[in-house]
């Protein structure tokens, strides 16, 4: 049997496109004409779709992981005759902190603790008005208990860490007691981001009478920032 | 012994606020305004994300006439549903919540934690006797000039129909309160118990300065008022770089002045930051800006290590919780030199030789025609 050349193949496959594309396009007139609706890939309805799509306001809260922390580090209150006092605080904002700590404040409790330390920065991350208050757990005297004086204290400080963050003005805005009690923060905290965080200040007096006995090396102080949902529109 | 027994004890105490693996809640934003009816059962559902250990919780004063249902108390992202069933009677008219609570719980054996917590609330609301309203204001921040599209929502919370009203409304600036903006207009028509009226409030702006603004809403309704004001703004915050310095001299560090104009109405706390091709070479110290008003800025800046030529200023503006950038053009060249003190002195000799001779050959040949002119008449 003689093969078939080049040509002849070319010839045939042109033939082949030809009445296949001319097939196709007759069945699908004849599919458009039928009064039954077959499955095909033909579409008889209208040539366009619809998204919907429902945009949910949220409300979120989050302490910002590079700012969740204020590391005081390992030191301790210098003796003396008499009880003496430690005294370190971190408040200002992120980008311009301000710290200090006082006389008998030793090891890494004397100057070298507030190296790259920034205040705790809250943040609504959510797209509604929210209104913060804060909380703990615990106060001075249960977390750090004194044999005698009394005087340890733990302290708090709130402000706009951007400008503008709290519509009202930030209450709490110097240093006060910690308090197990809800204790409200910020009426109303924007969500636009530039202007919807706070910055948390820690303030912390330890004195040399501290009962290591009575202190329960695994309670912790925890201080809880709750937001209560304002919504997208608010009055605020 | 108490001291050296502290000591040795307080070495080891740690002080540390320290960061849980996510520290964010988050929850759709789901918030529920209910008439009070007897008996009325209401299920709510919500979902709670963001951190994979939260704990849900109820709050608020109905709360013992709710119930969470929790399929998975403390643990990562899910849906919870309470159910609310109120009683026969609520023991006083006004606003009555139930709060739906998550929170991220605290890390173990860390000193010092902080985490936080999002609430949905639900809203009942008990009608007062006799006449009451609830006021709120909706007044959008807008940028200088654009017309104000906002509105008072009054809800009639009382037993009665509420039939005259008459509302009191006004712009104040924030700080000076000076008025801005002001109208009384009669509210007509029938306010059913439990029902809303919208009253539309628009307003231009033109002419008034950019700034923070205070809107004040009186309502006086059958010999009694209430009033609301909400927080807007007008314009934003906003600085312009009115002067700064087009040349420097190159491998020296000179002062750098510009000046800076704002076009807010309140004073602003302002600093700078220079980058000349990238580089940054100063900060300034932190000026007060007062309202509209210019500010002189100034720090110094080295330009070693820049070669002489156009090259990219940017001034970066930090100023109300926000920054602007200005990018502008700055030529470097080599410092002109001063011309030395002698040399001046010979040009100036050069040029009085020059002038004398002149004057002397103008003389000279002044005379000499003279001269040659009372020979010729002899």
């Amino acid at each position: 049997m003689a093969e078939v050349s080049n040509r002849v193949l070319a010839a045939l496959l042109i033939v082949a496109i030809i009445v296949s594309l001319g097939g196709t396009l007759i069945s699908l007139q004849k599919i458009k004409s039928m009064k039954f609706v077959p499955i095909t890939g033909f579409a008889l309805g209208p040539t366009y779709g619809y998204v919907n799509l429902t945009v949910e306001s949220v409300a979120g809260l989050d302490f910002t992981d590079a700012y969740a922390r204020i590391d005081f580090g390992t030191g301790y209150v210098e003796a003396g005759e008499t009880t003496r006092a430690c005294t370190m605080w971190i408040n200002g904002t992120i980008t311009s902190p301000e710290w200090w700590n006082s006389t008998y404040c030793r090891d890494e409790w004397n100057k070298t603790w507030a190296t790259g330390e920034t205040p705790l920065e809250l943040v609504n991350i959510g797209t509604t008005y929210l209104n913060v208050s804060i909380q703990s757990n615990e106060t001075a005297s249960q977390y750090l208990p004194t044999q005698a004086s009394g005087g340890t204290r733990l302290k708090w400080w709130f402000q706009d860490n951007e400008t503008g963050s709290c519509n009202d003005s930030v209450t709490l805005g110097s240093w006060n007691d910690v308090t197990t009690t809800k204790q409200q923060v910020c009426q109303c905290l924007n969500f636009t981001v530039s202007k919807n965080s706070l910055a948390i200040g820690a303030y912390v007096n330890i004195t040399s009478d501290i009962d290591p006995d009575l202190l329960d090396k695994e309670t912790k102080v925890t201080w809880t920032a709750t937001a209560v949902d304002l919504g997208a529109t608010a009055s605020c | 012994m108490l001291n050296i027994k502290s000591k040795l004890w307080l070495t080891l105490l740690v002080l540390l606020f320290l960061p849980n693996s996510t520290w964010a809640i988050l929850t759709y934003s789901r918030i529920v305004h209910l008439d009070f009816e007897p008996n009325l059962t209401f299920n709510y559902t919500n979902r709670f994300w963001g951190a994979s250990n939260i704990t849900t919780y109820i709050a608020g004063n109905l709360e013992p006439y709710a119930t969470l249902i929790d399929p998975n108390q403390g643990g990562g992202p899910r849906e919870i549903t309470v159910v609310l069933r109120l009683p026969e009677n609520l023991s006083r008219p006004g606003k009555w919540t139930l709060f739906v609570g998550g929170v991220e719980k605290a890390p173990k054996g860390y000193g010092m934690t902080a985490i936080p917590a999002i609430e949905e609330p639900i809203y009942v609301y008990v009608p007062y006797p006799g006449y009451y309203i609830d006021l709120s204001l909706n007044i959008p921040s807008v940028e200088e000039n654009e017309t104000v599209e906002g509105n008072i929502v009054i809800i009639n919370r009382g037993h009665n129909n509420i039939t005259q009203m008459k509302l009191d409304f006004a712009v104040v600036e924030e700080i000076d309160n000076e008025t801005v903006y002001s109208f009384t207009r009669d509210l007509d028509g029938v306010l059913v118990t439990g029902k809303t009226r919208e009253e539309p409030i628009e307003f231009s702006t033109s002419g008034i300065p950019p700034g923070d603004y205070l809107a004040k809403a009186t309502v006086f309704y059958h010999g009694k008022t209430k009033s609301a004001r909400q927080l807007f703004t007008i314009g934003s915050l906003d600085v312009r770089l009115v002067k700064f310095p087009n040349q420097l001299p190159t491998s020296t560090i000179s002062k750098f002045v510009f000046v800076l104009q704002a076009r807010w109405r309140h004073t602003l706390d302002v600093y700078a930051v220079i980058y000349i091709d990238g580089r940054r070479l100063a900060t300034t110290p932190t000026v007060k800006m007062g309202g509209f008003k210019e500010a002189q800025l100034e720090t110094f800046v080295d330009t070693a290590g820049f070669s002489e030529g156009e090259h990219n200023l940017s001034i970066e503006v930090f100023f109300g919780g926000i920054s602007k950038r200005f990018n502008e053009k700055i030529l470097i060249k080599a410092p002109e030199a001063e011309k030395p003190a002698l040399e001046g002195n010979r040009s100036i000799l050069l040029i009085a030789i020059i002038t004398s001779v002149a004057g002397v050959v103008v003389i000279g040949t002044v005379l000499v025609i003279l001269l040659y002119l009372i020979k010729w008449r002899r």
